[in-house]
């Protein structure tokens, strides 16, 4: 079965759920919610909080626009959970994936969601803001970003303002469309820790603001055809590809 | 009990200058985008908005320049319609519109 960019970020997202885990995305996040649609079509056992209130909807109701704010994030739940609530959940040090993005990440990992350029009175652009993502990574296990470009202009050197930065004290992974950079327990930098099967490290250096300075990185194995069926069956109208348009 | 039932533009009525709005509904879903499209049709000024996810019905008064603040964890349209046309002309550059952030 053939897959793009869209399929190999979704497997990775796939592979980032382990059973038992409790797994939180919001709004704007389509990539993430077919993923996840997907890993609960294989028979992972998790818990899928979203921003609807709902808990562990039913997933056979396919997404039919990119919005996360739809029905089909809520017709089925097993209970109506709010976003206070799923707060004060992480909070607790109960959550275990929190699926975020960004408009840039610096080398540390941290993330801007405010505004680029200017300052934070007199932006140039001015974000959407955090939507979470200062209060969810300090206290989340595995903080998963997705981005579904990955440049120069996004992956830079240094962000002008950090909406959010990384705990030392917790793991945090970021999945690109060429790569998976990881921010170990204890460690303060990002490091490539796979990159995807159709593309080379030299490309990711490429396309990547900092300086990279390792030599030989592992390669993801590619999506299977477990998870591209899964993927297929859950997403009929191939919402997971309007992140990548 | 008492009947609070009234028309959009009656309930229009009900909102003064620097009232502070809890507006809800997320992005472009479930927000009271009537409402706020029918207060543009009345003078009032310097409201202060507030909303988890503000989107649509917020971005309205925004636009119109009718709110001086807007407290929000994350303002805009979702992927589909992006980024919120009114909250960036009233916060950008020399935009007079304070964005109050809390994420």
């Amino acid at each position: 079965m053939e897959y793009g960019k869209p399929e190999m970020m979704a497997a990775a997202i796939i592979r980032q759920i382990e059973d038992g885990d409790i797994v939180f995305h919001g709004l704007a996040s389509s990539t993430p919610m077919v993923a996840m649609k997907a890993a609960k079509a294989m028979g992972k056992e998790f818990t899928y909080l979203t921003l609807s209130d709902g808990v562990d909807h039913d997933w056979t109701r396919a997404p039919y626009v990119a919005s996360t704010l739809t029905e089909n994030t809520y017709t089925g739940s097993v209970a109506t959970f709010g976003l206070d609530e799923i707060f004060d959940l992480y909070c607790s040090g109960k959550g275990d994936i929190a699926f975020l993005s960004c408009l840039q990440m610096d080398k540390e990992g941290r993330i801007a969601m405010s505004y680029l350029g200017g300052d934070y009175e007199r932006p140039k652009l001015r974000g959407p803001g955090g939507a979470g993502s200062a209060t969810l990574p300090p206290v989340t296990k595995k903080t998963t970003i997705w981005k579904t470009t990955h440049d120069k202009k996004t992956f830079i050197e240094h962000v002008d303002f950090a909406t959010t930065s990384p705990p030392l004290d917790k793991e945090m992974t970021v999945i690109t469309p060429l790569c998976i950079f990881k921010k170990p327990v204890g460690e303060k930098y990002l490091k490539v820790a796979y990159i995807f099967p159709f593309t080379t490290l030299e490309e990711v250096k490429e396309n990547t603001g900092w300086e990279i300075d390792q030599m030989e990185v592992p390669v993801m194995n590619p999506p299977t055809e477990e998870e591209l069926t899964a993927l297929k069956k859950v997403d009929p109208n191939n919402i997971l590809h309007f992140e990548f348009k | 009990m008492k009947n609070k039932m009234m028309s959009l533009l009656q309930a229009t009525d009900l909102i003064k200058d620097n009232m502070l709005l809890a507006i809800g509904g997320n992005a472009m879903h479930r927000t009271p985008s009537l409402f706020t499209l029918a207060l543009t049709r009345k003078p009032v000024k310097n409201l202060k908005l507030c909303g988890a996810a503000p989107g649509l019905a917020t971005d309205i008064l925004l636009a119109s320049q009718q709110a001086d603040t807007s407290y929000f964890g994350f303002s805009g349209l979702e992927n589909e319609a992006g980024l919120s046309p009114g909250m960036r002309k009233g916060m950008e550059g020399e935009g007079k519109i304070r964005a109050i952030e809390g994420s």
